[in-house]
């Protein structure tokens, strides 16, 4: 029982909302209650992770962990930014200002490192990778499309060369096409096993 | 002594099957002072591959051995000193947890079937610390030292058994009596196991019949599991017995040894033990026995060799069990993976390289002027379905990107929004990202239109379908404002993530019809925007900030000088060159290569 | 510039370089933004949940006693209980229950919408591609239309190819046949070309966001020198 039960519920909820999607006039007021069950209950176990994360590191302060100093450093971050919220409200101009002052910059300069990593590993990829037809094509693409990212053959205006342009742009659809089908259909699947109660991504 | 848990009788500390109805103890890997089951989950995956690799074993050696298990009768005291493998029956294999069934049969199909585990484990017993694995083997110390004191006791206590015993004959077998005659001092821990089985003997005269094969076999079984061990091994771990006198002593039988005496602990200490043999052939086992050569063995490591085999095997499952307990709650340790060394430097030079030059372009480059050309066809259809909107007609502005993107995303959605703006279409602002409540003032800021309340949509793709579905606009479950989204003349949305674009495409586009969806996206999502805009599904799409200066020009807006397009430029110079670089240097060291091959061929 | 800008531009900075004090390696300061950062975010998040979900959606509807939304409201409240359950380490499991649902409820939504707002849109694409009336221009064949449209769908059929032979040579390590191999060589190529192009977007969403930082620090420290 203690193993059945949530694969039936599991299996109980995809087919009431699969069914209610296909009867819609019929089964609608059902499906609204049900789904905004289902938000409130994604959004409880988002707090619940967030809470489980403080526990974490609560414990490697108190236990004094190696590295218990980022532990103290991200439930002090914590700490300020939520109670900031609580007795500030979420609309406060200076509170968003702080907010945005921390995590703008460290957004911002983390993807900008990523630009200065990427291009250390672009001198090693060919190294690491050696030749094979998908990074020969992904090399030629790369460069073809880095060169069309510059802007500056659209820029000559010229016709012929803007049809070329306009073609290869096009051809990334192809395999772009293939992946989102092999992803779907990767997707799909799995879906179905829960669907029919062979998937049991709960922590079983 | 411990008790059976089904029929509520009493085995040897060490018995890991009831010797009175044959069932499994399910306390092989009890260890007394440590709760092993307690903090562990039922089916602990983690030591699934240690675990699988004992069972392999224990399978390969039973495939050897070909033997019937004995599980009950008092013999079983022989059996229970379970190193001896054990055939499986079917009855048992249906007792056994069905894990365990799938465990084994994958073990025995798949080959490599503990490969991942393995290696994950191996990490795992690399990264354990010898303060750790100390702590085992002192643990384990003291229990080998409770184990031997419990069943020197209970030597002592069978001794008494056998002595009161034997002045009965009334129900002593045949076969036992004439062993007894041979090894007197072997059986007199069998007669300590006998006393319970032997009140009810009458009521089991079937049973009665089985012991002697069983009884024999269980003695070829530890015999042979001796041989296995090999002799060294049990020397080496067997601490003498301080009351094994018997070893060197003539045989005595259960009659003559008196109360005072002091027994011979263990029935195969006896020198005698060769002096079975007869009795295994007359009973129909020779066959199976004759391969041991009983005789070069020294009798007195036998029984001893047994517990430490038994011991051993414990000891291995003792501490594959303090390992779970131990990293209970921790994270696999992450597969090895070689580091990249001295290389790191290549990640500096270039990282320092590419932020002087953009520095350099920055601060000394002038900005070029806006270039005027077409953009690709997506982003063309994206200006056409926004010049297409009238005064008053409505648009969803679903802000979903992060603050990492925002310098970007600014650059392009910005001016779109002014413009927007200054032909009076009402704009109405969604976000189902947290950051996005304030990302959206900012954004708002940037394009210089009136601040408004952005909405905050929860449940991401569930969220999503929610508001698809819903037509009833008082509804709790829409944001306050927020309308039936069929109401808006286009959903333009922000983004810099393909799940977040896939959820609207998904779960709100089949919903809404076709030519609703816009899309002004940060220039990684490009490539796998193309096959919807290609199948209908978007109205367009802007991807980049150059695409988005572009359609700023061609809404008639000045795109933003937050991003210098000369440095932009130079950074792509920069990787271009790089990627150049690496293929040249690819191929000298491929030509490298040959040239070093070539002599030698 | 007012004080407090002067203090969050600092803060920014200080922020700023310890990320980019990575390319030195991983470091102290490198990990403390982090920290940072995930705290902050966090803390946001939890507060932006609590506040227009939880309060909302959960706890109001449970003021009005008596009413539909009490009673439907008793359901999530139950699930949210379960949950929180499992930061009680010998209740972890009790979570199990509220998970399923969400799982049932994700999974169902996500056939519904990847089979009506992906597979089926982007199979019809490669299908209507030879609709007759995109073929025929002016009753006449249109070659290109035509070329095209078996361009896209041997390339499609190609690159699930390569997906399916990668996968089973993982397992099984056999050799496939001439043709096989040849098809899938043509995914690979297909595919190749597609990370092209998601290789160069990244790339220039980070060089964009690279580029906004040094021009932000550029335009804050001439704001400072300009008092």
């Amino acid at each position: 029982m203690k193993k059945t039960l949530p694969i039936l519920v599991a299996v109980l909820t995809a087919v009431f909302i699969l069914a209610a999607l296909i009867l819609r006039p019929q089964l609608n007021g059902w499906l609204d209650v049900v789904l905004n069950w289902a938000v409130v209950t994604a959004s409880a176990a988002l707090l619940v992770a967030v809470a489980t994360l403080l526990l974490t590191h609560l414990r490697a302060i108190l236990r004094g962990q190696r590295g218990f100093i980022y532990s103290i450093i991200l439930i002090s971050a914590f700490l300020v930014s939520f109670i900031g919220a609580l007795v500030l409200g979420l609309e406060n101009s200076a509170y968003l200002r702080w907010v945005a002052a921390v995590q703008l910059p460290l957004e911002t300069s983390l993807l900008g490192l990523a630009a200065l990593v990427m291009t250390g590993a672009a001198l090693q990829i060919f190294r690491s990778r050696g030749w094979s037809l998908l990074t020969i094509s992904f090399g030629i693409s790369a460069l073809v499309f880095l060169v069309i990212s510059l802007g500056l053959l659209q820029a000559l205006n010229i016709p012929l060369l803007s049809t070329v342009i306009a073609y290869l742009q096009r051809l990334p659809l192809i395999g772009a096409r293939g992946l989102l089908i092999g992803i779907g259909i990767g997707a799909l699947l799995t879906g179905l096993r829960v669907l029919f109660g062979l998937e049991r991504s709960w922590g079983e | 002594m411990i008790q059976c848990p089904h029929c509520g009788k009493d085995n040897l500390p060490q018995a890991t099957r009831c010797v009175h109805c044959g069932k499994d103890l399910d306390n092989l890997f009890k260890i007394e002072g440590a709760e092993a089951d307690a903090g562990l989950p039922e089916e602990p995956e983690i030591s699934v591959s240690d675990l699988l690799r004992t069972f392999r074993q224990e399978e390969d050696s039973q495939a050897e051995e070909h033997r019937p298990a004995v599980s009950s009768g008092p013999s079983a005291v022989f059996a229970s000193r379970e190193d001896t493998p054990r055939a499986e029956t079917p009855q048992e294999e249906e007792q056994a947890p069905e894990w365990l069934i799938r465990i084994r049969k994958r073990a025995m199909q798949e080959e490599d079937a503990a490969g991942e585990l393995s290696r994950k484990f191996n990490s795992l017993e690399a990264s354990r610390s010898q303060e750790h694995q100390g702590r085992v083997d002192e643990e384990f110390a003291n229990w080998i030292a409770r184990i031997r004191e419990n069943a020197r006791r209970e030597n002592l206590q069978a001794a008494k058994s056998a002595q009161a015993g034997s002045e009965s004959e009334g129900g002593v077998p045949e076969w036992l009596r004439r062993v007894r005659e041979l090894q007197p001092e072997g059986l007199e821990e069998n007669q300590a196991v006998q006393e319970e089985p032997e009140e009810p003997r009458a009521e089991e005269p079937e049973q009665e019949k089985e012991l002697p094969a069983k009884a024999e076999q269980a003695q070829a079984q530890e015999a042979e599991s001796v041989v296995e061990s090999g002799p060294e091994e049990a020397i080496e771990t067997a601490e003498p017995a301080p009351d094994a006198e018997g070893a060197g002593e003539p045989p005595l039988s259960g009659h003559e040894t008196g109360a005072e005496t002091p027994p011979a602990e263990e029935p195969t200490e006896s020198p005698k033990t060769p002096e079975i043999k007869p009795v295994i052939e007359e009973l129909g086992l020779a066959s199976e026995v004759s391969a041991l050569d009983l005789e070069e063995r020294p009798a007195s490591s036998e029984t001893l060799s047994a517990d430490l085999l038994l011991l051993r095997k414990q000891k291995e499952s003792a501490q594959i069990l303090m390992n779970l307990i131990g990293e209970e709650g921790k994270g696999l340790p992450p597969a090895k993976t070689p580091r990249e060394g001295s290389r790191g430097w290549y990640r500096f030079i270039l990282g320092a390289f590419l932020l002087l030059v953009l520095i350099a372009v920055i601060v000394f480059v002038p900005q070029a002027r806006p270039a005027t050309y077409e953009n690709p066809t997506p982003a063309v259809a994206l200006k056409d379905a926004l010049n297409a909107l009238k005064n008053g007609d409505k648009v969803l502005v679903v802000q979903e990107y992060q603050a990492a993107a925002s310098a970007e995303m600014e650059q392009v959605s910005a001016p779109v929004l002014r413009a927007l703006e200054e032909r009076g279409i009402a704009l109405q602002f969604l976000t189902t990202h947290p950051n996005g409540l304030w990302l959206s003032a900012n954004l708002m800021n940037a394009a210089e239109i009136p601040a408004r309340e952005t909405a905050y949509l929860a449940g991401g793709r569930l969220g999503v379908l929610t508001a698809a579905l819903l037509a009833d606009e008082s509804s709790a479950m829409l944001p306050e404002g927020l309308e039936s989204l069929e109401n808006y003349q286009l959903i333009l949305l922000l983004e810099d993530s393909q799940a977040d674009i896939q959820n609207w495409i998904e779960q709100a586009g089949p919903w809404l019809g076709a030519g609703k969806l816009g899309v002004l996206a940060s220039s990684q999502n490009a490539a796998l925007l193309l096959p919807y805009y290609d199948a209908g599904q978007l109205a367009g799409y802007t991807a980049g900030a150059l695409e988005g200066r572009v359609l700023a020009a061609a809404l008639g807006q000045t795109a933003s000088t937050g991003m210098p397009l000369r440095a932009y430029q130079a950074g792509l110079l920069v990787m271009i060159a790089v990627l150049l670089l690496g293929i040249i240097i690819k191929a000298e060291a491929d030509s490298n290569a040959r040239h070093q091959k070539e002599p030698e061929g | 510039m007012n004080p407090m800008d002067i203090v969050l531009g600092f803060i920014g900075i200080a922020l700023s370089v310890m990320i980019f004090s990575y390319l030195l390696g991983d470091n102290f300061f490198f990990r403390v933004a982090l920290y940072i950062l995930v705290g902050v975010s966090a803390g946001y998040g939890a507060a932006v949940l609590l506040l227009k979900v939880i309060i909302p959606r959960l706890i109001e509807p449970l003021k009005e006693s008596g009413t539909d939304a009490f009673w439907l409201g008793l359901v999530p409240l139950a699930l949210c209980l379960l949950l929180a359950l499992m930061l009680v380490p010998r209740t972890v499991r009790a979570g199990t229950l509220p998970l399923s649902f969400l799982v049932g409820a994700a999974a169902a939504v996500g056939i519904a919408g990847i089979s009506r707002g992906t597979l089926a849109p982007q199979l019809l694409a490669v299908v209507n591609r030879f609709s007759p009336e995109l073929l025929l221009e002016n009753s006449a064949a249109d070659w290109g239309g035509i070329v095209e449209a078996f361009f896209i769908l041997f390339g499609v059929i190609s690159v699930l190819f390569y997906f399916h032979h990668r996968l089973s040579r993982k397992g099984a390590g056999t050799q496939r046949p001439l043709l096989v191999e040849g098809i899938s060589d043509v995914g690979q190529v297909f595919l190749g070309i597609s990370f092209g192009m998601l290789f160069v977007g990244f790339y220039s969403a980070a060089l964009t966001a690279l580029i906004a930082r040094i021009v932000w620090l550029k335009d804050f420290i001439l704001a400072l020198l300009a008092g």
